[in-house]
């Protein structure tokens, strides 16, 4: 019997076997198998292994912070077998957030979980992605990084495929274990299309002008990189850029890509040696997550003291003339708000059943608010602007127009401001500005407790907001806090009342294609009794607002091999899918509370809850103009009937 | 005075509407069920005609003592349910919620599966069809989900409720078990479950906490949950688990489930030493557990990887297996009970499987299989099953090859390898773009 079992065994379990055994079977057998039994050496280009000395120098002497571009990295013949493995064998997923839209694999780690008839399909990716994780390879970026010991069994990547309108916004890759992040690009290497040729006189695949660049952004201290990047490396076929994840330092982004072309690459990240492994370090991950935590609060903190903080300041403050304010309006504050406002939301008998919309819904849309005579002249005012091209850089903004500021940091918005709480020099206010001036007067703030049903706000915070194509975005954060309020009072908020009132005058934007969407999500906290699925909100991920025909198609076009994609999906788990960018999956869209389409003339009411996150999604390059809007934000006061309750 | 109305936020707004909507969507056809019908229902206890309260309570009884064979009842109930919160000038006490949650979860038996694009999954017969003539297609999950949803809110005013807690936690677990029993066993589906997994955990043990710090007096007065209760929902997680372990996502994703389970049942068990169908329900979870590691442990008969890593790895396995296997074992033994025949076979499986893993020792794998042998005979005199192929098998009578496919599948794959690997020498560094001897992948990949 000793014999039977050890050669067939026919003694199977009584039950039939299961499904899972199955799958354990295949993911267990082939996990350590390579089928590319190539040596690393004769997969990386010739001649890559003698070059540690001079990449070092490139690497020590880069900026705006170290990093290394390898022109050369992988065997010719062996990426374009990978290439086409890709385009023919794996599906893409589309996944959008308030952080990048792009069409994205499941983990490569997952290969090896694949049946051995699919996995052949992808051999010279397996091969690949052992290479990258090989001892030889790791000792080469160990030793131009000079980061120390990097762990061959954490391994960390996935494909990304950046069609036209696909960006990832500036981010630091601080997570986790990550210590070195890098991008191996794959575009058509035949594309006729692409005239930029290489050092050696060979097609690049990709033109810089189709966007696409991986950029970075230079500090002007810890934590505040400057609003514009300093460095943009396009993608070139088989080129390789990696740099160390520093906390605070390496921020970066992809500018979006314009032309119809799908910008492929293999991105990743090396990580801290893991337990077992050679250089792993009890406990050393957590302490340099907590020391980078602490260094960010304290980074901030000195920021903010040496006047690199966020701009404008991420808080409310108190208003004036709170205490005076009755609950009707003067004559002068009625007179006074129908100079904008249109009649309809100013008449007794709307106003009612408008507020009891409001407090049973915490939202209302108002159509058509500014009356058309002011309508008009803003209309036209923001027409002219839009007729000359939008100022690019900060510097651009200011010269352009002194009463527009841009907002920084870039890691967690950017567009052009008007604080209507600062000094105007000019003699005449602008429309927009007007309008922001209408936002933070007492006849408006009685009129939205009116139409709300909340007490007379105590802190505001109003802003005149223009989202530029391919420059402005707001990444997903929580309500503001005000001035005077400790964190624990904070924590205790009841919400806010924010009112955006959109006013861009193009149009196109109804699905979503161009971004510039404000979206409310919940961030899962208030739902689920404090706890908080990961996989169906994390605050992050969304689903795509629209997710459009062409998206789909390109999927379709790039995607003919669907049961293998199928299989590194269901193989992945959250631990280590991976991108350049998040490693997130696509939530339920009960998450998403609200998503308001730019558009024009149309006031959006909310009242927020603590746990709602928000953001203005990316605006493409593609789009037919700016995002323009008055947002304003209140924190209603506590009045004597909640006091009691 | 009314206190004055404030906008609640929108995130609990929109949580409000859903449950509205979902509430409303069952309602309707509850409604049209209803009166289709114009049947009265007699309620079997007195109670006051302007007591509306105890007048849905003792509908609500009825069904519970009935046959519940019908939904009618319940769409009845859930219609007077609506109908009184609608009309709520004061916040409805828990057992309100209870019953209407209840009413929803109960109505998932009865309610059609949705059609999937998965042919294999099975429906619910058509007499069994909850929704009504109006054509209205809320599925099992919409029922429970808007079960869920009810207990949420209610919970929010009674967030130490018991009965509320165990109400949701059994809801959440009948999700699961729906979701595992309709669903393939892919992750995508699967992992679905594991945000239910969680919550009906965490309700689990709020409810037990709470259950506990109860006196006698106070469990019979203050909540209908019981000892029993809760014993039988720790059994059908335990039974929830079991199912999960036949899909890697989960049993991978969430080892500390299992740890939970045993630790619960192992407590459970020490605390009623006399309830000994806790054996049975722990080893037959250490059985399930088994299974993973049975499975990379077989490899090693059925693969030619030998590799240190591969070889450590089954290693591993396989003392993961024979351990689960042994307190399988030793837990289903001391159980094993004439009264239950079923367990007979699941002795003989522990046996047969723990036999298969002992190649090292001829003389424990023998005895084992004797033993298997022995109870499966019994079994089948009992009339549990058919076993003879098995016992001659394990008799050593027959001498099957089911494996022969698998062989020839790995052969073609190693095929494919191979051809593949045609230019791979371990001696020797090939150049793949020596422009002379460019080893031409294209032109043998083409399969």
């Amino acid at each position: 019997m000793i014999t039977m079992a050890a050669t067939v065994n026919p003694r199977k379990r009584i039950r039939s076997q299961s499904p899972a055994a199955s799958l354990a079977s295949t993911t267990t057998s082939f996990r350590s198998s390579t089928p590319l039994k190539l040596p690393p050496v004769a997969i990386f280009a010739p001649g890559l292994f003698s070059r540690g000395e001079e990449l070092r120098d490139q690497h020590a002497n880069s900026k705006p912070y170290k990093h290394c571009v390898i022109d050369e990295l992988v065997s010719d013949t062996l990426l374009r077998r990978v290439r086409r493995e890709i385009t023919t064998q794996l599906h893409f997923t589309p996944k959008e957030t308030d952080i990048y839209k792009l069409q994205q694999t499941g983990d490569l780690l997952n290969i090896s979980g694949l049946p051995a008839k699919q996995r052949s399909k992808l051999s010279a990716l397996h091969g690949l992605r052992d290479a990258m994780y090989s001892p030889e390879f790791r000792q080469l970026v160990e030793q131009v990084c000079d980061c120390g010991p990097l762990s061959g069994q954490k391994q960390d990547m996935s494909i990304n495929c950046y069609v036209k309108g696909s960006h990832l916004l500036t981010h630091d890759d601080v997570i986790g274990s990550r210590r070195v992040s890098y991008i191996l690009y794959l575009p058509d290497p035949d594309d006729q299309d692409c005239t930029v040729r290489d050092k050696r006189g060979r097609n690049t695949g990709w033109d810089p002008n189709w966007g696409g660049a991986l950029r970075l952004f230079e500090v002007e201290a810890k934590g505040a990189p400057k609003i514009d990047p300093t460095l943009s490396l396009p993608p070139a076929w088989n080129q390789l850029s990696f740099f160390v994840v520093q906390p605070g330092i390496s921020f970066h982004d992809v500018e979006e890509v314009t032309a119809d072309k799908p910008r492929l690459a293999i991105s990743g990240w090396f990580h801290l040696p893991q337990k077992g492994e050679a250089g792993y370090i009890e406990g050393l991950q957590e302490s340099l997550n907590l020391e980078s935590s602490r260094a960010a609060l304290a980074d901030a903190a000195a920021n903010v003291a040496s006047g690199l903080g966020e701009l404008p300041l991420p808080i409310l403050k108190p208003d004036s003339e709170v205490s005076v304010l009755s609950d009707k309006f003067t004559d002068e504050e009625r007179k006074y708000l129908s100079k904008y406002l249109s009649e309809s939301y100013l008449s007794g008998k709307n106003i009612p059943s408008l507020c009891e919309e409001f407090v049973d819904s915490s939202l209302l849309e108002l159509e058509g608010f500014l009356n058309e005579e002011f309508a008009n002249i803003v209309k036209t005012y923001i027409v002219g602007i839009e007729s000359s091209p939008e100022p690019q850089t900060a510097a651009e903004v200011i010269t352009s127009s002194p009463e527009w500021s841009v907002s920084r940091p870039p890691h967690k918005h950017r567009y052009a401001y008007i604080d209507p709480t600062t000094v105007h020099s000019t003699d005449k206010a602008s429309p927009i500005r007007e309008l922001a001036n209408l936002f933070t007067s007492c006849a408006f703030r009685k009129w939205i407790t009116m139409i709300s049903g909340v007490s007379m706000p105590t802190h505001s915070r109003v802003l005149a907001r223009r989202f530029r194509p391919g420059l402005d975005y707001t990444l997903a954060t929580t309500s503001l806090t005000s001035i005077d309020e400790t964190s624990e009072d904070s924590s205790e908020s009841s919400g806010l009342l924010e009112g955006t009132l959109c006013i861009t005058p193009s149009e196109g934007w109804a699905d979503g294609e161009f971004g510039a969407y404000e979206l409310y999500m919940n961030d899962g906290t208030e739902d689920n009794g404090g706890q908080t699925d990961v996989a169906e909100n994390d605050p992050a991920v969304y689903l795509s607002a629209s997710r459009t025909k062409r998206a789909k198609e390109t999927e379709e076009k790039l995607a003919p091999g669907v049961e293998i994609e199928e299989k590194l999906d269901e193989e992945s788990d959250d631990s280590s899918s991976s991108s350049d960018d998040d490693d997130d999956d696509e939530v339920e869209s009960e998450s998403v509370l609200l998503t308001s389409q730019a558009r024009w003339n149309v006031l959006t009411l909310v009242y927020r809850d603590p746990c709602v996150l928000k953001f203005v999604k990316y605006v493409s390059k593609l789009a037919p103009g700016s995002r323009w809007d008055v947002a304003g934000e209140w924190k209603p006061g506590v009045d004597a009937e909640d006091d009691a309750e | 005075m009314p206190a004055k109305r404030r906008p609640q936020g929108l995130a609990k707004s929109s949580k409000r509407k859903r449950v509205d909507d979902s509430s409303s969507s069952i309602r309707t056809s509850s409604k049209v069920a209803v009166d289709d019908q114009q049947e009265t229902v007699e309620i079997a206890e007195d109670v006051d005609a302007d007591d509306e309260l105890g007048q849905l309570y003792a509908l609500y009884s009825t069904y519970i003592n009935s046959t519940r064979e019908s939904p009618k009842l319940l769409h009845a109930i859930v219609h007077e349910c609506d109908r009184q919160l609608r009309n709520a000038s004061q916040p409805l006490p828990p057992k309100f919620h209870k019953v209407y949650a209840e009413s929803l979860s109960m109505l998932s038996v009865f309610a059609k599966k949705k059609k999937s694009s998965k042919p294999h999954n099975k429906t619910i017969p058509e007499e069994s069809v909850a929704s009504s003539s109006s054509g209205t297609t809320d599925s099992p999950e919409d029922f429970l989900l808007a079960a869920i949803e009810r207990a949420e809110i209610a919970l929010e005013t009674y967030p130490k409720s018991i009965d509320l807690l165990a109400l949701r936690c059994e809801t959440f677990l009948s999700l699961v078990e729906l979701k595992l029993k309709h669903s393939s066993k892919s992750s995508k589906d699967v992992e679905g479950c594991i945000y239910s997994i969680q919550s009906a955990i965490n309700d689990y043990d709020k409810a037990h906490d709470l259950f506990t710090t109860l006196n006698i007096e106070e469990k019979s007065s203050q909540t209908e949950v019981t000892d029993d209760r809760l014993l039988r929902i720790l059994t059908r997680m335990s039974k929830v688990f079991e199912t999960t372990l036949e899909t890697e996502f989960i049993s991978a994703r969430c080892p500390e489930y299992y740890t939970w389970i045993e630790t619960h049942l192992q407590t459970e068990l020490s605390l009623n030493p006399s309830l000994s169908i806790l054996k049975r329900i722990l080893g037959e979870l250490y059985l399930a557990r088994a299974n993973p590691y049975l499975a990379i442990s077989e490899m090693r008969f059925e693969s030619d990887d030998s590799s240190e890593e591969s070889r450590n790895e089954e290693e591993e396995a396989l003392a993961s297996a024979q351990e689960f296997l042994r307190k399988a074992l030793l837990l289903l033994l001391e159980y094993e009970s004439s009264a239950d025949r079923q367990i007979l076979v699941l002795i003989a499986e522990a046996q047969v499987s723990l036999g298969n893993l002992l190649t090292d020792d001829e003389k424990e794998q023998e005895s084992l299989y004797e033993q298997a042998i022995v109870r499966l005979e019994k079994a089948q005199d009992l009339g549990v099953g058919d076993y003879s192929e098995m016992i001659s098998e394990l008799k050593g009578e027959h001498d099957g090859d089911d494996d022969d496919d698998d062989d020839e599948q790995d052969l073609n794959d190693s095929e494919v390898e191979a051809a593949f690997l045609e230019y791979d020498s371990e001696d020797e560094v090939v150049d793949l773009d020596d422009e002379d001897g460019v080893p031409d992948f294209d032109s043998e990949d083409e399969d």
